[in-house]
C-alpha cells in the first residue's frame, strides 16, 4: 500500500497550494477575531454581535457542530450574531465554526487556509463539556484520514482536515493559567500542536508582561502541558535555524497586540489600537509578539507544523488506535472470518442486546469507506482481495477502540442518533449531497457530496446479501465464489464500523430528547429488519427451489446448450437484487 | 490582621464624611465594610490598594501561588484597616473573594460569598439582640464592587448569576476593571450593552439617590448614575508629571491616568464611595438589608419556600434556610427561657422571704405579748402583795 498522505500532499499542492488549518480557541474577547483578521490583514471574521457590520471582505463563519449541556437550544455560534440582553444569562455551550480563506501571494503561490473558532469556550459556567467537545472533533479528522488511507479506492475529493495548529488565547489575567487553561492546553495537545498566546498584551507593562510571561511558563512546566516547542539540532541544523529556535522558544507565550483598525505609521501600513494615551503598533515588535508569531505560521514554520501534524500526532494516534484494542481482538462477534454472524431471523432477539448497537451499525448503509466496493462484487482480481483483507484487519482492531473506555461512550450515542434517522432517507439524503439539511451536514458528507446512488446500492447489495449468504452455509448460486464473497462480506463490516465513527454531529439536546425515541425506533427497525429477513429467507428458500429445479433441467440439458445456464443464472441474480432492495427501503 | 495606614500623599478624602448630608458620624468615626467580587486577576486587590493609597491587601506571591491547587475554592479574605485623616477615623473593612471564576466548573461559586453576606447580617443580629450591645462586630457588607471582565462583548453568565444574588443583599456597584485596555468606542458599547443586561435580567444595583432640594448633590448623584457601570484603571506606583506624582500605568506607547477623567472613572467611584454616598452606603445597608431581614422575620412573614421573584424575600428565605440561623433562633428562645426561670425564681424567694419575715415579726410579737401577760401577772402579784399589809 501507497504512503497515503504523501500522495494527498503532492496531489493537493500542485492543483490548489497548500493547505492549512488553524485553531484559534480560548475564552471570549481574548481577541481570537482580531488575531485572524489582524493575520490575514483582512477583516474575514465578524466580531461577536457585529455580524451586521461585516464588510465585504468578511465571510460568515459556517457552523460545524454545537453542542449545549442544558438541553437549551442556545447556540453559541448563533448567540453571538446578535446581542440580546435577554438572552445574555444563556450559557452559549460550545460550537465550532470555520471558515475558509485563499492567500494569494505575489509570486502566485497560493494557500488554502481554514480557520476553526470555538464560540463558547469557556464562557459557561461548566465548561467541563468545551475540551471535550474540542478533543472529539480533533479526533473526528483524524479518524476521517484514517478511514481516507485504507480505502482500497480513495476519493480523489478528499480534503485534509486535521487542524495544524491551535492558538490557545490566554486571558490577561496577570496571575498564570487557570483550571480550564491547563485542562484544555493538556488534553488538545494530544490530537494538535499547541502554541499558547496571551491575548490582548496591550493590557500590561512591560514588567507585568514578563512576570506573567514567566508565570505562565512556569505552570506550563508544573503541569507538564505539553505545548509546541521551537526546537532545533544544534548539530544538524544551521547556525541561524538554532538561533531562531532559540529566540522562538524563549519569547514563548507569545504576547499578542491585534486590532481591525488599519493605520499608516511611517508610511507603512499597519494596524493599531487607538487610545487617548497612545496609538498601539500591532507590528511593532517591542510591544507585540504578533508579527513573529505571524510569519512563523504562514511561513518559517508552516511546514513544520504540518508535518508534525501527520509525522507525530496522527501516526501516536493512529498506532494507539491499533494496538490499544488488538488484545480486544475476537471479543467482537462479526470481527474474524471464522465467526459465523447470526441468523437473521434471530435478529429480533439480539435487538435487545448489546451486540445489536454494532448489528444495527454493520446494517446501515450509506457509508463512504463500504463504496470503495461499489460495483465490485464480481470484478475483485485476487490480488485487490488480498489487499481488502489486510487493511481490514487494521481496521477490525481500529474499529473496536469506540467500544472500550470511556471516551468511546458519548460518541456511540451521538453515532446511533445519527444513522437511525438517516435510515428513511437514505436515497435522498445520498443524491442531494451537500444539499444535505444543515444538520447532518458532516464534514464527510460534504467531501463525499457525490457518492451516486448505483454506489450505494451495490454496496448494500454487498452487505446484505453477504449476510444471507452466509446465514445459507454457502449455498450460493452467485457467479462468484462463495469464498470470495464471504470475505467480502466481512471485509465490508469491518470497514463500515470504521467509518461509522466518522460522521457524526453533536446535538446533545437533540440527543437527549430524542434518545427515548430513537430506542424505540431502533428496536422497531430491528423488528421490521426481522420480519423482512424471514421473508427474505423464505424467499431464498423459493430460489433455491428453483434453483434445483433448474439445475435439474440443467442437467437434463446438459449436453445440449450453455447459453440457457448462463440466463437462468441472471435470472436469479436479479431476484437478489429485488430481495435486497426490500430490506434496504 | 489589623494594620494603622495614614495617607501621607493627597488626602483620600474621607473626612468629607462627617461633613456629609446627614451629619451624624460619631466621634469614634465610622465603620465601612466594601466587598470585592468579580474574576480572578482583574485589578480588584489593585484597586483597593489604589483607593486608599496604600498597600492595604498584599499581592499573593508566585510562592504562594504555587502551593494552590490548579482547583480552587472561592476564598473569603477580610482585611481590616484603620485610617486616619485629619482626626478623622475610618475603620475600614475590605473583604476580597480571591479565586473567583478560576474552574472549569464554576456553578455555584458566588455561593461562599452570598453566604458570607448573609452571615453578617446575622451574626449582627445576634449581638444586637444580646444585653450587651457595646462593641458589636459589625461586618456588614455596605458595598460591593463588582469587576467586569472589559471583553467588549458581554456579561457572563457567570457574572450575571453572581450579581443577581449579591444585588439583593448588599449594594451593588458593577465595575469594568481594566479600562485602559478598551478604546473610548468599545468602552461605550460595552456599557451599553452591560446596562441593557442589568435591566434585563432585573439586577439590583446601587442608584446614589438624587436629593430635590440640592441642585448640585442632584447633578452630582445624576453623573454617576450614568457613568454606572464604572470603568476603573488601578495603579499602584506613581510617576512624575511636570514635577507631581501622578498615579497611572505607564506603557511604552503612553501614560494612562488613573485620576483622569479622560481615561477612567475613577475620581468618579471614589467619590461616591468615600466623598458622596459613603453614609447613604451604610444607611442604606441597615435600612434596606438588615431592616427588612427583621422586619419580615418579626413579622414572622418568613418561611414561603416558593421560588418567590421578590428579592427581599429571597433574601430572607435564605436566613431561613441557613442551619446557623436555625441554630441561633434556638439558642435565643433558650436565653429568654431561662431569663424567664430567673426571674420566676427570684420572686419566689422573694416571696419566701417576706414569709419568712412575717412569721419572724409574728414570732417576736408573740414573745412581746407573753412578756406583757408576764409582767401584767406580776404587777397583780405586786398589787395582792401591798393590798395584804
Ligand atoms: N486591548 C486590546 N483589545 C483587543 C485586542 N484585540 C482585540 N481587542 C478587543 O477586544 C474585544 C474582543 O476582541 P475579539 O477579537 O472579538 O475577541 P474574541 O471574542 O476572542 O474573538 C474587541 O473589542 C477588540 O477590539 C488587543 O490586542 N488588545
Ligand atoms: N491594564 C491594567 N492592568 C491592571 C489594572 N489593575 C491591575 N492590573 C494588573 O492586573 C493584574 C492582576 O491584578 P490583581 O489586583 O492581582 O487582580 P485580582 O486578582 O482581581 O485581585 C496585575 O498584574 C495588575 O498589575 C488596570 O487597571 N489596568
Ligand atoms: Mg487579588
Amino acid at each position: 500500500m501507497p504512503n497515503a498522505s504523501t500522495l494527498f500532499k503532492r496531489q493537493k499542492d500542485m492543483k490548489r497550494g497548500i493547505r492549512f488549518t488553524m485553531m484559534v480557541c480560548g475564552c471570549s474577547g481574548t481577541g481570537k477575531t482580531s488575531f485572524v483578521n489582524s493575520l490575514l490583514d483582512r477583516n474575514i471574521l465578524p466580531h461577536r454581535f457585529q455580524y451586521q457590520n461585516l464588510g465585504s471582505e468578511g465571510s460568515i463563519p459556517k457552523t460545524i457542530t454545537y453542542s449545549n449541556l442544558n438541553g437549551a437550544m442556545a447556540n453559541a455560534a448563533d448567540l453571538g450574531q446578535k446581542f440580546d440582553a435577554e438572552l445574555a444569562n444563556q450559557e452559549p455551550g460550545i460550537a465550532i465554526t470555520e471558515t475558509s480563506v485563499e492567500i494569494v501571494d505575489e509570486d502566485d503561490s497560493r494557500l488554502q487556509l481554514t480557520i476553526v473558532d470555538t464560540p463558547g469556550f469557556g464562557d459557561n459556567l461548566d465548561n467541563s463539556l468545551c475540551t471535550k467537545e474540542i478533543c472529539n472533533f480533533l479526533e473526528q479528522q483524524f479518524d476521517l484520514v484514517l478511514a481516507e488511507e485504507t480505502k482500497v479506492r480513495r476519493n480523489p475529493r478528499f480534503e485534509d482536515t486535521r487542524i495544524h495548529v491551535c492558538l490557545y488565547f490566554i486571558a490577561p489575567s496577570g496571575h498564570g493559567l487557570r483550571e480550564l487553561d491547563v485542562d484544555g492546553m493538556k488534553k488538545l495537545s494530544k490530537y494538535v500542536n499547541v502554541v499558547p498566546v496571551i491575548g490582548r498584551a496591550d493590557s500590561f507593562t512591560r514588567t507585568e508582561l514578563i512576570n506573567f510571561k514567566r508565570n505562565i511558563n512556569d505552570d506550563i512546566e508544573r503541569f507538564k502541558i505539553p505545548v509546541f516547542q521551537f526546537t532545533s539540532d544544534e548539530e544538524e541544523d544551521d547556525p541561524d535555524t538554532v538561533e531562531e529556535s532559540r529566540f522562538l522558544q524563549q519569547l514563548q507565550p507569545f504576547a499578542l497586540v491585534t486590532s481591525d483598525e488599519t493605520a499608516t505609521i511611517n508610511g507603512v501600513s499597519t494596524r493599531v489600537r487607538r487610545y487617548p494615551w497612545g496609538v498601539v503598533d500591532i507590528n511593532d515588535t517591542t510591544v507585540s509578539d504578533f508579527p513573529v508569531l505571524r510569519s512563523v505560521l504562514l511561513g518559517s514554520h508552516l511546514q513544520d507544523l504540518k508535518d508534525i501534524t501527520h509525522d507525530y500526532l496522527y501516526e501516536n494516534y493512529r498506532t494507539e488506535r491499533l494496538s490499544a484494542v488488538a488484545d480486544l481482538k475476537g471479543d467482537f462477534p462479526f470481527e474474524s472470518g471464522e465467526t459465523e454472524p447470526p441468523s437473521m431471523s434471530n435478529l429480533a432477539a439480539i435487538a435487545n442486546s448489546k451486540s445489536m448497537q454494532k448489528f444495527g451499525r454493520v446494517g446501515v448503509a450509506a457509508d463512504d469507506a463500504a463504496s470503495a466496493f461499489s460495483s465490485g462484487t464480481v470484478r475483485h482480481t485476487a490480488v485487490e482481495t488480498d489487499d481488502i483483507e489486510a487493511v481490514s484487519a487494521r481496521l477490525a482492531n481500529t474499529s473496536i477502540t469506540e467500544e472500550d473506555g470511556e471516551a468511546g461512550a458519548p460518541k456511540k450515542q451521538v453515532i446511533k442518533s445519527m444513522l437511525l434517522p438517516e435510515r428513511p432517507n437514505l436515497e435522498t439524503q445520498n443524491s442531494s449531497g451537500s444539499g444535505a439539511p444543515d444538520l447532518l451536514r458532516t464534514r464527510s458528507g460534504s467531501a463525499y457530496s457525490l457518492q451516486d446512488d448505483e454506489e450505494l446500492k451495490s454496496m448494500t447489495d454487498t452487505s446484505e446479501k453477504g449476510i444471507e449468504d452466509s446465514a445459507k452455509n454457502q449455498y450460493s448460486p452467485s457467479i462468484t465464489s462463495s469464498r470470495a464473497s464471504q470475505n467480502q462480506v466481512v471485509d465490508t463490516r469491518r470497514l463500515r464500523k470504521i467509518s461509522e465513527t466518522v460522521p457524526y454531529m453533536l446535538r446533545h439536546q437533540t440527543l437527549v430528547t430524542k434518545q427515548q425515541k430513537l430506542e424505540d425506533l431502533e428496536r422497531k427497525s430491528a423488528i421490521g429488519l426481522a420480519k423482512r429477513a424471514a421473508e427474505l429467507e423464505k424467499k431464498a428458500m423459493e430460489l433455491k427451489l428453483r434453483e434445483k429445479k433448474l439445475r435439474a433441467k440443467m442437467a437434463a440439458r446438459q449436453v445440449s446448450d450453455a447459453a440457457s445456464t448462463r440466463s437462468a443464472q441472471t435470472l436469479t441474480e436479479r431476484s437478489y437484487i429485488e430481495g435486497d432492495d426490500a430490506v434496504v427501503d | 490582621m489589623s494594620q494603622v495606614a495614614t495617607a501621607n500623599a493627597e488626602p483620600i478624602g474621607i473626612t468629607n464624611l462627617p461633613n456629609q448630608r446627614y451629619k451624624i458620624v460619631s466621634k469614634e468615626g465610622a465603620t465601612f465594610t466594601v466587598m470585592l467580587a468579580g474574576e480572578s486577576g482583574l485589578g480588584k486587590t489593585t484597586f483597593i490598594n489604589t483607593l486608599f493609597q496604600t498597600l492595604l491587601i498584599p499581592h499573593q506571591d508566585n510562592r504562594n501561588r504555587f502551593s494552590k491547587p490548579i482547583k480552587k475554592t472561592v476564598e473569603i479574605s477580610i482585611v481590616r484597616a484603620e485610617l486616619e485623616e485629619k482626626n478623622f477615623k475610618l475603620r475600614l473593612n475590605v473583604i476580597d473573594t480571591p479565586g473567583f471564576g478560576d474552574n472549569v466548573n464554576n456553578k455555584n461559586a458566588w455561593q461562599p460569598i452570598v453566604e458570607f453576606i448573609d452571615e453578617q447580617h446575622s451574626s449582627y443580629m445576634k449581638q444586637e439582640s444580646q444585653p450587651t450591645r457595646t462593641g458589636a462586630k459589625d461586618l456588614r457588607v455596605h458595598a460591593c464592587l463588582y469587576f467586569i471582565r472589559p471583553t467588549g462583548h458581554t456579561l457572563k453568565p457567570l457574572d450575571i448569576e453572581a450579581m443577581k444574588r449579591i444585588g439583593t443583599r448588599a449594594n451593588l456597584i458593577p465595575v469594568i476593571a481594566k479600562a485602559d485596555t478598551l478604546t473610548p468606542n468599545e468602552m461605550l458599547e460595552f456599557k451599553k450593552r452591560i446596562r441593557a443586561i442589568i435591566e434585563a435580567q432585573n439586577i439590583r444595583i446601587y442608584s446614589p439617590p438624587i436629593e430635590t432640594d440640592d441642585q448640585a448633590a442632584a447633578e452630582h448623584a445624576k453623573q454617576l448614575i450614568e457613568s454606572m457601570p464604572f470603568a476603573v484603571i488601578g495603579s499602584e506606583e506613581e510617576f512624575e508629571v511636570d514635577g507631581k506624582m501622578v498615579k497611572g500605568r505607564r506603557y511604552p506607547w503612553g501614560f494612562v491616568e488613573v485620576e483622569n477623567d479622560q481615561h477612567c472613572d475613577f475620581r468618579k467611584l471614589r467619590s461616591l464611595l468615600l466623598r458622596t454616598n459613603m453614609l447613604d452606603l451604610i444607611l442604606s445597608t441597615r435600612e434596606i438589608h438588615y431592616e427588612t431581614y427583621r422586619g419580615l422575620k418579626m413579622n414572622g412573614e418568613v418561611g414561603s419556600e416558593s421560588p418567590s421573584k421578590d428579592s427581599k424575600r429571597k433574601s430572607v428565605d435564605k436566613f431561613v434556610d441557613n442551619p446557623e440561623f436555625i441554630e441561633e433562633e434556638k439558642r435565643l428562645k433558650r436565653y429568654f427561657a431561662e431569663q424567664l426561670r430567673n426571674e420566676d425564681q427570684r420572686f419566689k424567694q422573694w416571696k419566701q422571704n417576706i414569709h419568712t419575715e412575717k412569721n419572724r415579726l409574728n414570732h417576736d410579737l408573740a414573745n412581746l405579748q407573753g412578756d406583757m401577760k408576764r409582767l401584767e401577772e406580776e404587777v397583780t402579784s405586786l398589787k395582792q402583795e401591798k393590798g395584804y399589809e
